[in-house]
């Protein structure tokens, strides 16, 4: 045993350097800051006219942090990095200087210096680049292992040119020509978001949307405990995903109307077809507690389909809670004396809040599949999952982990304490009457 | 089996620091200890440890800020860094989860459970599950 020795000089310039560097680079994705990048930029524009300048940001990236967490993210964003530096030499010129336009951000900067041959750059052969290179980067998104996104994740490249202009200040030109390559990508994006609004509005109007259903299952057993009621946007567009028509929906506005369409979807679907068990659906806080007519309706349904008040599990995501604790407790409260199920859902997602667990003492935990995915290998997540465990056990709540897939996170996830489970190891979400429960292992067939 | 692996103990408080240093070279290891997120850094830079046992709440530098300085430092990469917390929230868990920690210990903790845990994230460490990615 002994004390390390450090002169504390030493101690405080290593932490200085690695403080500099932990803001000037970016740790996903190994990249620069566009700062590091302002002296090479100023030397290589000595005698040159212009340099091209590429912005490169891929439009629903928020979505797949929102959809599978930010470590899903992370490896998008190497990926689209990895694929920036490779096409250096290919669909760009070699000497190509790369940033990330801020650290932790998600999008990227390219500095063209001359063409291959040596000529100056100038608009057209920038626009040739801006295409060459969203091509690449569609084709390697496209097939995206990690999350099959690959259609919804469009990829903006602009380009301007950044020229010398003394009445300027260096740097401040280097940023206005981003900001010009970006601005053109924004004013697409900015059109998208408008007919996605009225895209929304319409499968509102014309009742559009779809209920699948995907079981909840004991982990042990395979037994099935009851379905979650998930709402699909029209097939084959950008707003399949109910997380993108959310999305939308609270971008123009209208996420109450949205909520409430998807839960008159789910109770049509329930009466056509009663389902064994439980019945999970989704609502926002104020969209249920609010509408008493709802209420009504959820009731007498129920009443139609032979269930009781409480084997219908209304799921509230945690992040609702993140504004107002207290009011968000306080519309679950009011939901759960009218004798409803309550589950709080996306558990793990980073905006755990015990306070809120224990005032509402929801009957269930739903796990995030950010904590399920690799659970095996990780002691975090296992040591996280045996916190909630505990917790879920004394609020009196079950535990559900969602997006299970392999056979080695549902025993990793049993032997934390976890009972009930969801996912595509067990079943994925289809249409009433075509569902299909795989077996257990070692109960094949 | 602990092959004289090499254990950096961050913590400010003296008593913890001694009673830590004290558990684990029992079980084999070879211990430094460090006050505060600064020295651990240069203690890194200047000698080759196997893991590192950071407490959360320091002065000046606190470990999640240390943890981000060590991850930015190519010559660490790799370094399993264990968080060591007198709370044991979920909100430190999550965090420890996001700055790419390898295990949580709440303190005061269990002999047993410090040396198992320790022992695991080696072993995970030397011999990591499944592929890349």
């Amino acid at each position: 045993m002994s004390s390390a020795q450090a002169t504390p000089e030493i101690s405080r310039y290593r932490s200085r350097y690695l403080k500099l560097k932990s803001v000037l680079h970016d740790r996903a994705t190994g990249y620069p800051a566009v700062a590091v990048l302002l002296d090479q930029l100023r030397s290589q524009l000595d005698g040159r006219r212009a340099l091209g300048v590429l912005h490169v940001a891929i439009e629903n990236l928020s979505l797949v942090e929102s959809l599978y967490g930010w470590q899903v993210l992370d490896r998008v964003l190497c990926k689209v990095a990895f694929e920036i530096r490779e096409s250096c030499g290919e669909e760009l010129p070699k000497e190509t200087l790369l940033a990330i336009n801020a650290v932790a951000g998600d999008s990227f900067a390219a500095f063209v210096i001359e063409r291959t041959d040596g000529r100056e750059v100038d608009a057209a052969f920038m626009r040739a680049n801006a295409d060459a290179l969203r091509g690449r980067l569609e084709a390697a998104l496209g097939d995206d292992e990690f999350t099959g996104l690959g259609p919804q994740l469009k990829v903006q490249v602009g380009h301007a040119l950044l020229s010398r202009n003394p009445f300027y200040r260096f740097e401040r030109r280097v940023y206005a020509a981003l900001n010009e390559a970006a601005a053109w990508e924004t004013e697409q994006r900015h059109r998208r978001k408008r007919n996605l609004t009225h895209e929304i509005q319409r499968i509102i109007q014309d009742a559009k949307i779809k209920t699948v259903f995907q079981p909840v299952v004991d982990l042990r057993t395979h037994a099935v405990l009851g379905y979650e009621a998930l709402s699909r946007g029209p097939a084959d567009t950008p707003l399949e995903r109910p997380q993108a028509m959310f999305r939308a929906s609270a971008e123009a506005g209208i996420s109450t109307d949205l909520d409430r369409s998807c839960r008159e979807a789910a109770l049509q679907a329930l009466r056509e077809i009663a389902l064994p068990g439980k019945v999970f659906l989704n609502a926002l806080a104020h969209g249920l507690a609010d509408d008493e007519a709802q209420q009504v309706e959820l009731l007498e349904t129920l009443q139609q389909v032979a269930l009781a008040p409480n084997d219908l599990v209304l799921e509230f995501s945690e992040r609702e809670a993140l504004q107002d604790p207290e009011d968000f407790a306080d519309c679950l409260g009011r939901l759960k004396s009218r004798g409803f199920g309550i589950a709080l859902d996306d558990i793990g997602t980073g905006y755990a809040s015990q306070p809120v667990m224990e005032q509402v003492r929801p009957d269930y935990l739903k796990l995030d599949i950010s904590l399920v995915r690799g659970i095996e290998e990780n002691l975090i997540k296992q040591e996280l999952m045996s916190s909630l465990v505990r917790i879920s056990a004394r609020i009196g709540a079950s535990v559900i982990a969602e997006g299970v897939e392999t056979q080695l996170e549902a025993q990793t996830l049993i032997d934390a304490g976890a009972q009930f489970g969801q996912g595509y190891l067990f079943a994925a979400p289809a249409l009433p009457g075509t569902i299909v429960v795989s077996p257990r292992p070692g109960q094949e067939h | 089996m602990t092959d004289g692996q090499r254990i950096l103990v961050v913590d400010d408080q003296q008593d913890i620091r001694d009673m830590t240093a004290l558990v684990l070279s029992g079980a084999g290891y070879r211990v430094d200890t460090v006050d505060s997120g600064e020295s651990a850094l240069s203690a890194l830079e200047q000698d080759r440890f196997d893991l590192v046992l950071l407490d959360i709440n320091m002065p000046e530098m606190d470990g999640w800020e240390t943890l981000r300085l060590i991850r930015c430092d190519e010559e660490l990469t790799g370094l399993p860094v264990v968080m060591f917390s007198v709370k044991g929230e979920i909100r430190d868990k999550i965090e420890s989860l996001q700055e790419g920690a390898d295990d949580f210990v709440t303190k005061p903790f269990i002999v047993d459970d410090l040396i198992k845990r320790v022992g695991k994230v080696l072993a995970v460490a030397v011999n990591p599950v499944g592929g890349a990615q």
